[in-house]
């Protein structure tokens, strides 16, 4: 190659490092201050719980929990159960079956001798027919099982919509389990602000933890090593970008696991999207897009305490398929409502939340990607300096792992999990490999998810279910 | 700034980051384990005051000095609550006593306390105040005073606290002074917590409610309706004056509301025209009167009922359709009453009908 072109090659290295190194900073930054702001709100929750700063209330406001379904017959009816041993007083459970292949409604009309019902619909928003319903009101609370022509997990939330009772719903994976407590700390902001629109909870990962009556018997890491980095993540997920975004109303996402929502104005809203797979985030940058368009005062808040407990995938091949989903549903909501970028209207939301899920949740599968090949061409010509890198590569790795660990260790504090010794030391090794090797793995992963797109639009999820160890 | 510096930079805070962690760790386990041995501390000498109270014996002046130097500090009064809940299961009436007695230095604490900066720890003082009942027909001028000076305080968990500690004395005066300073406050309190707050009033309930209607008008909508939702599951004893409010033409439609549900609960014969009157379809007013006043007029059977009812099962808003279709269940209207609505046209309202009836059959445990 001439010296002309090592000199373009060059003066690109030298655009590239600085690019990465502003890209890292911006994100060691947030990280940091988002595991700070999140520590620091954790504790004083936990202050603040034991010196009943707190509403202590039987119950707040009547609840519908919404539970789709599809091809859940192996815990669906565990499902029902644990919803229906919530303390909670006033509330009831909507199950709805997408067109399942398998014995999911059978099972359930079974287990709780549900009679079939000729149930009128208020069609608010946009759904698949019903097919038939089912009632059953000899439990604490009532039990309707709706069964509907196939549609996807947003038409089958759509479906409870029209169907539930109460003015809130909370929405749920058939996979999970509830905390509790966890309707009674959801709908908790409900009464302390008079503008709330959503309030989200918290998603933990049930593998290898033991559940009885929705209280934590035995809490351990699970097992599978895949799990236990996924708990790592969870945490640190859970504990720092949505505390801070709660901070200034900037929260974008409430996870389809687990998430409260004022019915009225979701319906006014559109409810949720049929056309995207990640439903859960459409909704609540709807909610955004439309309350600051009616500018109504609004609020969603971020429930640090209420828990909900969730399988998550312990082979690659599922935790592929579940993260490839979840860009697709990032890049479809941010697509859909690319009008909140750099959009003064929105304020914080679109400058600070906006913006960071554009550039280090939807672009860092590419941008990781790129630095790796940039990577490759300055060792190529030779402008590498192979030891900095590696120191560098460690300290990122090594911040990383703190921040991870912190997170995970103030969330087990603070909601006083006890954890065995051996726990500990499991979390502190893998740590490193869930931020150095998953993380590079699931940004393949996520890179990968724009292939096939069209194909797999509107799929629910399939991961292998398991019986789930509660009793 | 070279990329080293950000790098150091960046370790630095890890390090700090590490030492945070393990120090947090051994300060929350020191915490506990002190709190418990002072909780036990505390349990034994309440014990010896509960003791000495069931012998006839008055507390030692010196106990409530102990109590006067100990329980200004936070953690003691932590300690303090942990001993009385663990108490309170063994024996009640003479902790009861024991509270009478120390009325006093709470009187004492709670000046000290409403003076300290940090709201967290004056709503928990306000939270051991309501919670021991130590004010239950007992509050002092001066302690009713600090707590509606709580009231002011800018954290619904102080209010709430400081609301129930007033519902405990049992002074209506008090809570009615309360509801005017929440009520003006730019701060939202939600009006569920403030009607279910009023049903833990322990003083003379009928006398609370003569006192509020009075004032009735000098408080903001908002309250007015937890007032009215709190008389209308307190007692029955009001039809007129809810009669005379319902036919106030200056009422508010919210007022109107909370009436028109007060006779479905109590059944009060002079309301009946001004019901079916709401029940009546009329575009000139909110459908919300024709939804309510269905569901009411279940307490109210008669044929003029049944007629309105089943004419609202034809209505354009799904909740009176709804409504209307659950009270002519609950009248116990048979399927022949009703024949003309299951072999007419509008379909709306046979399945709206046909469901309560399934539903009917389902409570009786059949298949529908």
């Amino acid at each position: 190659m001439s010296a002309e072109v090592y000199e373009i090659i060059d003066v690109i290295l030298n655009v590239c490092s600085v690019f990465f190194l502003v890209y890292l900073i911006g994100y060691s930054t947030f990280l940091f201050a988002s595991v700070v702001a999140g520590a620091s709100a954790l504790y004083q929750k936990k202050r603040q719980e034991r010196l009943k700063n707190t509403l202590m209330e039987d119950y707040y406001v009547p609840i519908s929990i919404i539970v789709p379904a599809y091809n859940e017959e192996v815990t669906v009816v565990e499902t029902v159960r644990s919803l229906l041993a919530l303390d909670y007083k006033l509330y009831e459970i909507i199950v709805v079956d997408d067109g399942s292949k398998d014995e999911t409604a059978a099972k359930l009309i079974e287990a709780f001798d549900m009679h079939r019902i000729r149930r009128p619909m208020r069609r608010q928003v946009p759904c698949k027919r019903a097919e038939f319903v089912y009632e059953c009101i000899s439990e604490k609370v009532s039990i309707t099982l709706v069964r509907k022509e196939n549609g996807g997990k947003a038409d089958a939330l759509n479906m409870g919509i029209n169907v539930s009772k109460f003015p809130y719903f909370i929405c749920m994976d058939a996979d999970s389990m509830l905390q509790h407590d966890s309707l009674a700390r959801i709908s908790r902001p409900i009464l302390e602000y008079d503008n709330i629109v959503a309030v989200g909870g918290t998603v933990r990962p049930v593998n290898g933890t033991q559940l009885e009556n929705g209280r934590v018997n035995k809490y351990r890491m699970p097992r599978n090593l895949l799990a236990a980095m996924q708990v790592l993540e969870y945490d640190r997920s859970f504990l720092a970008a949505r505390i801070l975004f709660d901070m200034f109303n900037g929260s974008l996402i409430i996870s389809g696991a687990f998430g409260a929502f004022k019915k009225d104005v979701v319906i006014q809203a559109g409810g949720y999207d049929t056309d995207t797979v990640g439903e859960d985030m459409e909704l609540v940058i709807k909610l955004h897009d439309y309350c600051r368009a009616c500018k109504m005062d609004y609020r969603i808040k971020y429930a640090t305490d209420a828990i909900c407990w969730t399988q998550v995938p312990e082979n690659m091949k599922d935790l592929f398929g579940q993260r490839k989903r979840w860009h697709r549903g990032l890049f479809q909501s941010m697509w859909k409502h690319r009008n909140m970028f750099c959009n003064p209207n929105y304020g914080l939301v679109s400058f600070i939340s906006y913006l960071y899920f554009l550039v280090y949740e939807l672009l860092s599968p590419f941008i990781e990607v790129f630095g790796m090949i940039t990577v490759v061409l300055a060792y190529i010509t030779n402008v590498l300096n192979v030891g900095f890198m590696i120191m560098f590569f460690v300290i990122y790795a090594v911040f990383g792992t703190i921040m991870s660990l912190t997170a995970f260790f103030t969330r087990t504090q603070t909601v006083d999990l006890k954890l065995t010794p051996g726990d500990a030391a499991k979390a502190v090794l893998l740590c490193f490999f869930e931020v150095t090797c998953l993380r590079m793995v699931m940004a393949f992963a996520r890179m990968s998810s724009f292939f096939g797109y069209k194909k797999g639009k509107n799929q629910w999820k399939k991961i292998q279910r398991k019986e789930m160890n509660w009793k | 700034m070279n990329v080293e510096t950000v790098i150091y930079s960046y370790l630095a805070i890890c390090g700090a980051v590490i030492i945070f962690n393990i120090a947090s760790v051994f300060v929350l386990k020191s915490k506990d384990t002190k709190l418990q041995r002072r909780a036990a501390e505390f349990e034994r000498i309440i014990k010896k005051c509960l003791k000495d109270i069931e012998e006839g014996r008055k507390i030692d002046a010196s106990h409530m000095d102990f109590l006067m130097k100990k329980l200004r500090n936070l953690s003691s009064l932590t300690a303090f609550d942990t001993a009385l809940k663990s108490l309170k299961e063994e024996n009640r009436q003479a902790l009861e006593e024991y509270l009478l007695e120390i009325n006093p230095v709470f009187e004492n604490l709670m000046g000290r306390y409403i003076s300290d900066r940090d709201v967290i720890k004056v709503t928990y003082f306000a939270y051991v105040v309501s919670e021991y009942g130590v004010i239950e027909n007992h509050a002092s001028t001066r302690m009713l005073r600090y707590l509606l000076r709580l009231l002011r305080v800018p954290s619904i968990y102080c209010r709430e606290n400081a609301l129930h500690a007033i519902y405990s004395s049992g002074d209506e005066d008090a809570v009615l002074k309360a509801l005017k300073i929440v009520d003006e406050i730019p701060d939202f309190h939600h009006s569920k917590l403030v009607y279910d707050g009023m049903y833990t009033f322990c003083g003379n309930n009928k006398k609370l409610i003569e006192k509020l209607l009075y004032y009735f008008d000098s408080y903001s909508l908002q309250m007015q309706v937890a007032i009215m939702d709190y008389i209308r599951f307190t007692s029955g004893d009001y039809c007129k004056e809810m009669m005379e409010k319902m036919s106030d033409s200056e009422s508010d439609d919210e007022i109107k509301f909370c009436c028109i549900r007060y006779f479905g609960r109590y059944r009060y014969e002079p309301a009946y025209p001004m019901l079916l009157d709401f029940a009546a379809n009329d575009a000139h007013k909110r459908w919300e009167y024709a939804s309510i006043a269905s569901q009411s007029l279940a307490a109210y059977p008669s044929e003029h009922t049944v007629e309105i009812l089943k004419e609202n099962l034809h209505s354009r808003e799904w909740y009176v359709r709804f409504n209307a279709a659950q009270s002519l269940e609950k009248l116990g209207v048979t399927y022949l009453e009703l024949q003309d609505i299951f072999d007419g046209s509008d379909r709306y309202a046979r399945e709206m009908l046909q469901y309560r009836f399934d539903q009917r059959e389902l409570e009786k445990g059949g298949a529908v």
